[in-house]
């Protein structure tokens, strides 16, 4: 665990230093003044619309981020860091963790600025949402995806992305519309996250009992 | 005693095609290991399989008589410093935060006592100056230097450096040269070394192995390999140019294996006795300024046995 925390810290002196970190922030600033400019107060529901754009802010930001797991590859640093007293586990959830800390800040950022330019009320539950279970969602998705990386043996990255990013985005689309359309609560859409989240986790920690160190190096 | 490196009977396949073909060798503790072959020989397949970066097909690769493939080797880790192809830093972050990084992961917390050896470390490759310049910045030679910092940071006992003086200019080539015998005989750190610089392998190393192709085709002390393997050369200088020509046939008549020298007026001769050389030239009405026997170097022995010279 101390070897993780030791990971979340280089992620985050060189998430600072990244310009890739910088382009997901102006992504995400220039979509949220895109949506101020083009929609009107009444016409969209800005609880039910902040439940869709929290998790999907920090997912896009740790998507972007992402490359991290792949990055140190082609710098030729994974081979040194495998043959330190590291685990696989640790700099997996080492790296999970320092993503998820920039792309959830960029979530919360912009719940912020909806909730003061739209008047966004935070009742408990969507309180808990934004805490606990947005923070779970981006982690899931960033763990699963770094350790699908891993399992490719860090190859046909960029398909990976698009197949994860458009399976997600389908499913929390049809999630948010099933909650809608049956017109049940939105804490039970809240539960189905969470639960998606907890699976994803569950089959990321699974799967990285079969990613070894050779699949990781191999050419 | 006991071995520090234990290779034997190792295979690797990739694929099904053999890589190394049951090599075996063994390295003591403070010696220094070279690990000579041509490119795809299997030097880094090896030194991978040590490391416990790739499992052997079958055989064996033991570092203090255990395997590092192993998930409870944590503990063996700590005392293996690692310098491979890549540098192993990290471009972003300076050249003090790379040594602060990888102390931490090998267990330094004492604050104080990792800024000692952080310092003590980037003076030793000269590179204290630049601390704060990151790796992003620094040459390829500063890296090179910087990474063998990072392999010493833990201390360790075993030591594998593959190819450390790539992209080093001479004075920092002989910096790490120095370095590494210092390491092996002051500190008696046991080392694994490979190298294409076969004159840097001679003076840093007392044992060698040369790798053909998945094979080990030589393996010994450096002075034993030199005289089981080198031919014994002999040098003719000439008093006149002009007699190279007529030299060179009369000794090629009597069937002995000559080479006119790079350099003018003399002739090297292949497995030949001076004296015999030197009255059989002299009754031919050569005039013969010196004959001498040429040293032989590990370079002759590596050439003979990789290129069947």
């Amino acid at each position: 665990m101390r070897r993780s925390l030791i990971i979340v810290k280089k992620e985050l002196v060189e998430t600072l230093r990244d310009r890739a970190t910088v382009s997901s922030y102006l992504f995400v600033g220039a979509f949220l003044m895109l949506f101020n400019s083009t929609t009107f107060k009444g016409v969209i529901n800005v609880e039910a619309f902040t439940v869709y754009l929290a998790p999907v802010v920090g997912v896009a930001v740790g998507f972007n981020l992402a490359n991290r797991f792949v990055r140190e590859k082609g710098e030729g640093v994974l081979e040194t860091l495998l043959c330190s007293p590291l685990t696989l586990t640790e700099l997996w959830l080492g790296k999970v963790v320092g993503l998820l800390i920039p792309s959830y800040i960029a979530s919360l950022i912009s719940v912020m600025v909806i909730g003061i330019v739209r008047g966004l009320t935070l009742d408990a539950p969507l309180l808990i949402y934004i805490t606990l279970v947005t923070p779970a969602f981006i982690a899931s998705v960033i763990g699963l995806l770094g350790c699908l990386y891993w399992i490719l043996g860090m190859k046909e990255v960029r398909i990976l992305n698009y197949v994860v990013f458009f399976t997600l985005s389908a499913v929390m689309f049809i999630v948010l519309r099933f909650v809608n359309a049956m017109s049940v609560s939105i804490e039970l859409g809240y539960l189905v996250i969470t639960a998606t989240s907890l699976a994803m986790l569950s089959l990321a920690t699974c799967l990285m009992r079969y990613i070894s160190k050779e699949r990781l190096i191999k050419p | 005693m006991k071995h520090v490196i234990e290779v034997e009977g190792l295979i690797k396949e990739f694929n099904s095609v053999r890589v190394l073909d049951g090599i075996t060798f063994y390295v003591d503790e403070g010696e220094v290991f070279g690990l000579l072959g041509p490119n795809g020989a299997g030097k880094t397949t090896t030194i991978k399989i040590l490391l416990g970066l790739l499992k052997p097909t079958s055989g064996k690769a033991l570092v203090f008589g255990k395997s590092l493939a192993n998930d409870g080797s944590k503990d063996l880790r700590r005392r293996v410093g690692v310098l491979l192809e890549g540098d192993g830093l990290f471009p972003k972050l300076t050249a003090y935060e790379n040594l602060d990084f990888y102390a931490r992961i090998y267990g330094l917390s004492n604050r104080r006592e990792r800024e000692l050896r952080i310092k003590e470390l980037l003076e030793l490759v000269d590179l204290y100056e630049v601390r704060d310049l990151k790796v992003a910045y620094l040459s390829r030679g500063m890296r090179r230097r910087l990474a063998l910092a990072r392999a010493l940071i833990n201390n360790p006992k075993v030591l594998f450096l593959d190819e450390p003086t790539v992209g080093l200019d001479p004075e920092s080539r002989v910096m790490v040269r120095d370095l590494v015998i210092k390491l092996s005989k002051k500190w008696g750190v046991t080392i694994l070394y490979t190298s294409h610089d076969l004159r840097e392998v001679e003076e840093v190393c007392l044992k060698v192995g040369i790798l053909v192709r998945g094979r080990l085709i030589a393996y010994g002390y450096v002075s034993e390999l030199i005289s089981r393997f080198s031919k014994s050369v002999i040098e003719v200088r000439l008093s006149r140019e002009c007699e190279l020509l007529k030299a060179y046939n009369a000794l090629k008549l009597r069937g002995y294996i000559v080479e006119i020298s790079s350099s003018n007026r003399s002739i090297l001769v292949i497995d030949g006795d001076a004296p015999e050389v030197l009255r059989e030239l002299v009754s031919d009405g050569v005039n013969v300024e010196e004959v001498r026997r040429l040293g032989s170097s590990l370079e002759d022995v590596y050439f003979k046995i990789v290129k069947g010279d």
